[in-house]
């Protein structure tokens, strides 16, 4: 298969250029920053990067992080955006026949649910993840369409406290999310649980023939990516103020595209949490930015597309350089030694 | 009779093994010749150089008299080269008709159009079916045939292209008696037109059924060909085996303890049937078979990999439940892969990585890794087993096989299981490699480890097994003891003959 040669060549990329790739990409946000900034001041305020830039990403850029731990097992969810709707409407509805505390617990449970749901039928049903959460995409839409006829769906205390609570300055929702992007950097580089998350997107079958239990690994990160759908759903209603079962339709697709453009391979088994969480800001940056220089929107579409491509490009790039690196350093390193020490 | 293809002097090496040494093969017309040899003798890698997907080093391939090469298997094939392999290659969601004739579909035009001319491959398929005996509904989508069915679809797609010679690779390996007997009665019929066939098997009983004559090979050389007619059983198990043990195998003596796991009466579907056996706490403990006599699966079994039917597992007297592989575990059961690049490690990643992998718990601080702990451990085993890597953080993939296999056993032995599953530990490494993989082995042993071990190379389990157990068609068919132990012993039971 041509995509073996891919899997094997992309995890050197990371492990040997992973800083630099970062790095880049930090680069790179500080340039669009630079640009847009110098085209029009109004961008590099502290109020307009919180209120606008930063606040229009962070539902997004909080279901980036699970599906990071997701991707790199070579799985994906397509259904985050679907998940986050679905329980942000049923937790409305809890609220408001049963209070906020009800509405608060519905929200996460119907999350956790969801995710639960996809993380047994791709394990126990042995489903791929890709046509398992497409349709559950629409199954989760189709559910919050059944149980609101249609309606919409409205903010209750708790949610518009999380929406539009600023703690001196900065928005709640944005400590939230550092805090989350730190659990899950740690999580997923320096604990054992991330450790086999790799191994599993290497190679499922040597992992489980190490005695981990593959099945449990993969429904959990499912039910974490729902859960966090859930969070994310408490500040989208807050910010929106009511929600309806058709909104953030192509929400799952802008959180792949970030998974991607931070590096992670879409095979498995490469990738870290840095390069997501910078992506995550590239993403909002042109977001925002091409906004705030008059770009039209169909334009601004075109240029993400593109931005997209090159770094693909890019990646392949590196990605072929370090196997031909690689293959110096094992004719100098290994062999020698191996004439050395053979037995006489 | 006319000689139609000869191979003179032919070596092939693999890195750090010699696969075939200076071997001769000749196949006339119209004649059924066996093939015969031990597991690891170097019957696929001679019929991988004739079919084009290796090229030898030295030697010469002639075909009707004239030397070729083969640069692939497309350009053996088109030169009238057929081979019949165990697992079908067919399209499963095409039909009989379809895969006789893919790549070569007969075409008419009509009108402006190329079509495919189902009808005239229609008539031709039918042709060859009537050579062959055999009925068969060619619109039958492949998937919904039967082993034997497929292998015949095989046979008369290399019809199609008119093959001269065919090779049949352990061809009734998964057929029942009768199919068995309907595929003989093909080979039979080929072989009256006129065709050559080469026929690959271990099964003895079919050689003296079937074919004119049978060559012997071991340890890649060859050894003789003799006309069935001049020769029987004894004979050919002779040359098959006939090889003195010419390397060392350490076997430390240790003192056997009691019994550590007993099974009874194990069933496995359609696999496994009535197993009985024990292993004794210290013992290595042989599985001799040959390929597919179930000694791989037996192992999955108690290892949670696959369900069992029936059957009880006692470990230290005390009767186990196993429903998984972290079950196995637990019980101190710890299986090391035949196919380590599959199975046994992530290649792609280090060394380290791969050693700590079963007991991440252990190298951790709480909840977070500590690299520390992960070095000493995989530096531990690194330098008793010679683990030849610059670094801990070395990738797994950049060692050589053997080394890899150290890697592989290591972090099996690294969780200090109670017995150790080895899968034919040495397949695919290098000599050196070999010898450090039985010293260790036997190093283990020496310390009290208790090893389940499957090889399929007999001097290997004679040199440092206890005691063996012969396994055939899915049960155990025989035991012997260290003291007992001979080649042909061990062969005559895993063939089946008295």
């Amino acid at each position: 298969m041509a995509d073996g040669m891919e899997t094997l060549a992309t995890p050197k990329v990371k492990k040997r250029f992973g800083v630099n790739f970062n790095i880049a990409l930090i680069l790179i946000l500080i340039a669009l920053i630079a640009v847009i900034g110098t085209v029009n001041p109004t961008f590099v305020t502290y109020n307009y990067l919180m209120a606008v830039v930063v606040k229009n990403i962070m539902e997004i850029g909080l279901m980036a992080l699970p599906m990071t731990l997701i991707v790199i097992t070579a799985g994906i969810d397509l259904s985050v955006g679907s998940i986050m709707i679905f329980s942000a409407i049923a937790g409305g509805m809890a609220a408001a026949s049963m209070g906020d505390g009800m509405g608060v617990i519905v929200t996460l449970l119907v999350g956790a649910g969801c995710g639960l749901v996809n993380g047994l039928v791709i394990v126990k049903l042995k489903i791929n993840a890709l046509i398992t959460t497409l349709a559950t995409f629409f199954l989760f839409r189709g559910i919050a369409k059944g149980i609101t006829h249609g309606d919409s769906v409205y903010s209750y205390d708790f949610t518009t406290f999380a929406g539009n609570t600023d703690i001196k300055g900065v928005p709640l929702v944005l400590i939230v999310f550092i805090a989350a992007a730190i659990i899950f950097t740690l999580l997923l580089s320096k604990t054992g649980f991330g450790r086999s998350l790799y191994a599993l997107g290497m190679n499922e079958n040597a992992t489980r023939y190490s005695g981990i239990n593959a099945d449990r690994t993969l429904i959990i990160i499912y039910i974490i990516s729902g859960v966090v759908c859930a969070i994310a759903a408490f500040f989208y209603l807050g910010r929106f103020t009511s929600v309806k079962f058709d909104v953030a339709n192509s929400m799952n697709l802008k959180v792949v595209t970030v998974i991607v453009l931070g590096g992670t391979s879409i095979l498995g088994g490469v990738g870290d949490m840095r390069g997501t969480i910078i992506a995550i800001f590239i993403i909002a940056v042109l977001n925002s930015g091409l906004t705030v220089m008059d770009i039209p929107i169909d334009v601004q579409t075109i240029i993400q597309g593109t931005v997209l491509i090159i770094s693909l490009i890019v990646y392949s790039i590196l990605g072929e350089r370090a196997k031909k690196r690689r293959v110096i350093e094992v004719s100098k390193e290994d062999e020698p030694r191996l004439v050395d020490k053979a037995p006489a | 009779m006319e000689e139609v293809l000869r191979l003179k002097n032919i070596v092939k090496t693999f890195p750090g093994v010699l696969a075939l040494d200076d071997m001769n093969f000749d196949l006339r017309k119209g004649e059924i010749h066996a093939i015969c040899g031990e597991n690891g003798a170097g019957k696929s890698t001679l019929m991988k150089i004739v079919t084009g997907v290796y090229k030898q080093d030295s030697g010469e391939i002639l075909l009707g008299g004239e030397p070729v090469v083969f640069e692939d298997p497309n350009e053996a094939f088109a030169k009238g080269v057929a081979i019949i392999y165990q697992e079908t290659s067919l399209f499963e969601e095409m039909t009989i008709l379809e895969n006789i004739f893919l790549g070569h579909e007969y075409v008419k035009k009509v009108g402006p159009l190329t079509v495919i001319d189902y009808a005239g491959m229609r008539k031709e398929a039918l042709e060859i079916f009537k050579v062959m005996d055999i009925d068969l509904d060619l619109d039958e989508r492949a998937k919904n045939l039967g082993m034997a069915s497929k292998q015949m679809v095989e046979i008369a797609k290399a019809l199609s292209h008119h093959s001269k010679i065919f090779i049949l690779d352990e061809p009734t390996a998964s057929l029942t008696q009768r199919e068995v007997e309907a595929l003989f009665n093909i080979v039979r019929s080929l072989r009256d037109q006129g065709v050559a066939i080469a026929y690959i098997s271990h099964r003895l009983e079919e050689i003296f059924e079937l074919c004119d004559r049978v060559t012997v090979i071991r340890d890649g050389k060859y050894i003789s060909t003799k006309d069935v007619t001049t020769t029987n059983k004894d004979e050919l198990v002779a040359d098959m085996v006939g090889r003195s043990m010419d390397n060392y195998y350490p076997k430390a003596d240790v003192e056997i303890g009691g019994e550590l796991i007993r099974v009874e009466r194990l069933n496995q579907e359609g696999v496994l049937s009535d197993i009985n056996f024990h292993i004794n706490k210290g013992e290595i403990v042989g599985f001799a078979g040959l390929a597919g006599a179930g000694r791989t699966e037996l192992a999955l079994a108690l290892c949670g990999f696959t369900k069992i039917a029936s059957g009880d597992i006692y470990i230290e007297g005390r009767k186990a439940r196993i429903r998984n592989y972290r079950d196995a575990m637990n019980a101190g059961f710890v299986y090391v892969s035949e196919d380590r690049g599959k199975f046994g490690l992530v290649i792609e990643m280090s060394v380290k990585e791969n050693i700590t992998m079963p007991q991440l718990r252990n190298v951790s601080r709480g909840v977070f890794l500590d690299n520390e702990k992960e070095l000493a451990l995989a530096g531990r085993f690194i330098e008793e087993f010679d683990i030849r890597c610059p670094e801990p953080d070395f990738l797994t993939e950049n060692l050589s096989g053997g080394n890899q296999q150290k890697v592989s056993v290591s972090k099996a032995i690294a969780i200090a299981p109670k017995l150790l599953f080895l899968d034919e530990p040495t397949r695919g490494v290098d000599v050196g490699s070999k010898a450090e993989i039985h010293g260790i082995v036997s190093a283990l042993a020496q310390r009290g480890a208790t090893i389940f071990m499957i090889s399929s190379e007999m001097p290997e389990l004679i040199g440092m097994c206890d005691r063996i157990y012969i396994m055939k068609n899915g049960t155990i068919a025989g035991e012997v003891s260290r003291a007992e132990a001979t080649q042909e012993k061990i062969l005559k039971v895993a063939l089946h003959m008295d």
